[in-house]
């Protein structure tokens, strides 16, 4: 009954019940154990401690069963709290109880308590001598083993065999023993040691980790704040710029146009009629600027977006490959996989095709990059805060034809990106072996000089190269299927628009006149060391500066101003057509036309079949990029089937805005690149601090079907426009 | 199991010289919030081992903190605590961490000995209370057989 009643009356009876779970053989009798139970349940709160203690201070007049049951007096609730929340902590920690782990292979607590003793120990006389109080602080490194403390026992040869001709016989076996431990102990100790210093390292590590997460939530914040305020400013932007984004939005036909001159020049064979000149508008267009990817340090060279990915991809002059994301705006990927500046890159199936002037085109697998690439909810921080750091390619001049690396990397052992386009900041921590490298999957290689442009489609690819070849590969096996020598292909043609008599010449024939409407015939010497081959030093136009193939239907725009349409199953050209004088920078076909622009500012539409140029029009500058808009994309290259043929394209005319231009109703529209309405004041300023006012646009490409332009400029900044 | 894995109860009745300890406790306090688990035990066990009784609890307290932080160390707490309940005296808690911890590893010399210990001191102080309640009530017999006697 005793017992219930004490039971009874306790707040928290965890206690209680492991006495009552005790060892039926315990050593204790019964009695003992009854008065345990009564007199001790509180331990040194107990009456009989309380007793013992305080018989020096007198008993105070509680009453004793109170005592009994809470244990004293003052604070007897605090006590009772105190103790039963160290029960109740018990008791929780019961229900974890069964997960308590087994200790790993970690040094015990004790171990680097007693390595630490034993340091101080080690520095007690030294801060004797010293006599400053400060030196026992020491570094926080102190309380471990300091590894330049562990002196292992040496003994030169010498000292040893004196030491064992000294001892008796008899005890030589034991002296040796104490080395021996002597020795066993210092391993020991060094092992510690190593243990507790990787241990160090990995909470350091942990800590990084969180540190870099935090940095990262900061960040997202601060930028979730700047579009937050970009919004209402958007709103009181001049009514200008408001009536002319809703008449962007309309179609193209209604709003204030300015009036181009184009001549139209159907049927008229002569090229040398003066091209129109268009007459600029007051005010530049503005555009909604969805993005602006920061990160190149060159030029834009190359462009090219998938829409279902919704990845953009962009080359520079800076050699570096970047794939963003249009939809957050970020930066994925960066590719250094080449040695020289970047003249195109082709989103392909799961692959992005790269080409550079390294005489490459290589084939990146974008879905291996994300098994290497560290998810993003873990992350590293890097140079230029890239999710993945690579060394510069020494390899990608090792490479074999038939490369393909599909290397899994782990990823490294802090596995972190920050996915931001803010500039570049902080060194790498650390540097893993770089794995981008390897998720090349074939690199092609054959062409002896820089690759200058290239198209991928239907499981073959086509690039044209500075060594005035064109070649065709098998993009599954990565084998060279044939190779299109230009000059050889060019010499004997017969089909040329502009050839008076006789003129075709050996290919060595000195004709000085490149530009000239004669057929290739550049001598060696002429052309190959000259930048011309390759283009100029933004990486427009080239020997073969533009191509675009659909089944076996090549067509191709050279240095020489010539447009060639070829077959590639006999690999002849079947037509030139002249119309540049200066080197073709760009060119699209479709069902019935060809656009091509060139470096000397003019932009020809040409018809297929008749190989007539229906329409030039003139530009400030050099052309240096030309779109057609498709409205279909079948699996081919973007040819329209039914549909009116594209009648719009976007043009790059080394200024700072896009220009667009509708065939059917010849209108040329120029939007200004620098005004964004998203953001309008905001982005005012912040284009301003970074492109030099003076940036043109290098690139444009627009997707298919959707109504978005991505273009790139000369400051290396990639913007994404929706129309 | 090495050897050194876990202490003795008698080292824990080896007190640390108020240098080290303080040594110790600036350790911990430099590192703030993201204190290593190394320093908070050193720091703990520094102080369970002291003489004083607040250090022993402040030791106690840092323990229960490690052990419920710290997953992997859950097990050498357990014996840690049961040593620091120990020296405190509250042989209640002593035993359930220990009893715990024996659970766990049935092998563990060094917890045997500790629950020999805690067992020992409890028996003891049972004894202590018996002959005491025994005295009180030979006492109060006597008392009031003297009253008796005066009342008569």
């Amino acid at each position: 009954m005793r017992r219930k009643s004490v039971t009874a009356g306790v707040g928290g009876s965890g206690s209680n019940e492991q006495y009552n779970s005790y060892d039926a053989t315990s050593s204790q009798g019964f009695l003992v154990r009854m008065v345990n139970k009564i007199l001790f349940r509180n331990g040194p709160n107990s009456i009989v401690n309380r007793l013992l203690r305080g018989a020096g201070k007198g008993i105070d007049g509680v009453d004793v069963k109170n005592r009994l049951l809470t244990g004293g007096k003052d604070g007897g609730a605090g006590r009772q709290s105190r103790s039963s929340k160290r029960q109740s902590a018990a008791l929780s920690a019961d229900a974890l109880l069964s997960e308590a782990p087994a200790i790993g292979t970690a040094p015990s607590l004790l171990s680097g308590f007693t390595a630490f003793l034993q340091t101080e120990h080690s520095h007690g006389p030294r801060k004797g001598h010293s006599g400053s109080p400060a030196q026992s602080d020491g570094s926080p490194g102190k309380g471990q083993a300091d590894e330049c403390d562990i002196k292992p026992p040496i003994m030169s040869v010498v000292e040893f065999e004196a030491m064992l001709a000294r001892t008796p016989a008899e005890m030589i076996a034991e002296v040796l023993a104490e080395r021996k431990e002597e020795y066993n102990e210092y391993l020991r100790r060094l092992e510690t040691a190593r243990r507790q210093l990787v241990q160090r390292l990995k909470e350091v590590d942990d800590r990084i980790m969180s540190a870099v997460t935090e940095r990262k939530e900061i960040a997202d914040r601060l930028a979730a704040t700047e579009d937050m305020g970009g919004k209402p400013k958007s709103g009181c932007s001049s009514p200008d710029s408001k009536s002319n984004s809703k008449s962007i939005g309309d179609d193209q036909g209604n709003s204030l146009t300015m009036t181009a001159l184009v001549e139209d020049i159907s049927d008229d064979g002569d090229d040398d009629d003066d091209a129109g000149v268009y007459e600029q508008d007051d005010v530049p267009r503005l555009r909604k600027l969805d993005h602006l990817f920061r990160g190149h340090y060159g030029a834009v060279t190359a462009l090219d977006s998938d829409p279902d990915m919704g990845l953009i991809a962009s080359g520079s002059l800076d050699t570096q490959v970047r794939v963003w994301d249009s939809d957050t705006g970020a930066c994925k990927y960066v590719i250094r996989g080449h040695n020289d500046i970047i003249r195109g890159v082709q989103f392909y199936d799961r692959f992005l095709l790269t080409a550079a002037n390294d005489h490459r085109v290589r084939m990146w697998d974008l879905s291996l990059l994300d098994s290497v690439q560290p998810q993003p909810s873990t992350m590293i921080m890097r140079e230029e805060y890239m999710p993945s750091s690579r060394r510069p390619a020494d390899e990608s001049n090792a490479d074999d034809e038939d490369d393909n690396e599909n290397e899994n990397e782990n990823g490294p052992t802090m596995a972190m990106t920050l996915q931001s386009t803010t500039p570049p900041m902080t060194p790498t921590i650390c540097r893993p072996v770089p794995p981008l490298d390897l998720c090349c999957e074939n690199a092609f290689i054959g062409h002896t000089d820089a690759v200058t442009c290239f198209q991928a489609n239907n499981g073959t690819l086509i690039s044209g190269s500075a060594d005035k070849t064109v070649r065709e590969w098998d993009l599954t096996t990565g084998m060279l299927r044939q190779t299109i020598d230009i000059t050889w292909a060019t010499r004997d043609s017969a089909q040329s628009a502009r050839l008076g008599g006789g003129s075709h010449g050996p290919p060595t024939m000195q004709h000085r006149k490149p530009w000239g409407r004669a057929p290739l015939s550049f001598s060696t010497g002429d052309l190959s060391s000259s930048p011309s081959a390759r283009g100029t030093d933004y990486g427009n136009g080239g020997f073969i500066g533009a191509l675009q193939f659909y089944d076996f239907a090549l067509a191709t725009g050279s240095a020489d101003g010539a447009l060639r349409l070829w077959d590639l199953r006999t690999a002849q050209p079947h037509r030139q057509l002249f119309g540049h004088s200066q080197p073709i920078t760009s060119l699209r076909f479709d069902d019935r036309s060809v656009l091509t622009g060139s470096l000397d500012g003019l932009m020809i539409l040409w018809d297929l079949r008749t190989g007539q140029a229906l329409q030039k029009v003139a530009f400030g500058g050099p052309v240096s990029s030309a779109q057609l808009v498709m409205e279909q994309r079948s699996s081919g290259s973007g040819k329209q089937s039914k549909a009116a043929h594209a009648s719009e394209c976007w043009v790059a005319a080394a200024d700072s805005s896009l220009h667009r231009y509708n065939a059917n109703s010849m209108q040329h529209v120029r939007y200004a690149s620098d005004y964004g309405l998203m953001n309008s004041n905001q982005s005012r300023e912040r284009l301003g601090n970074v492109s030099s006012g003076t940036s043109m646009v290098t690139r444009i490409h627009c997707q298919d079907k959707s109504s978005v332009v991505v273009s790139g400029d000369s400051d290396g900044i990639v913007k994404l426009w929706s129309i | 199991m090495s050897d050194s894995y876990l202490p003795y109860a008698a080292e824990a009745e080896q007190s640390l010289s108020p240098s080290e300890l303080q040594v110790l406790q600036r350790q911990f306090e430099r590192e703030g919030t993201q204190v290593r688990i190394q320093t908070k035990f050193n720091y703990a066990w520094g102080l369970i081992k002291s003489a004083q009784k607040h250090d022993q609890t402040r030791g106690v307290a840092l323990m229960h903190n490690i052990y419920e932080e710290h997953e992997e160390r859950k097990r050498e707490c357990l014996y840690y605590l049961g040593i620091g309940y120990y020296k405190m005296g509250e042989y209640a808690n002593a035993r359930v961490y220990t009893e715990r911890l024996l659970a766990l590893e049935p092998g563990n010399k060094q917890a045997e000995s500790l629950r020999q210990l805690v067992d020992e001191k409890v028996a003891r102080d049972g004894l202590i209370g018996l002959a005491m309640s025994g005295g009180a009530v030979a006492l109060l017999g006597i008392a009031a057989a003297f009253m008796f006697k005066k009342s008569k």
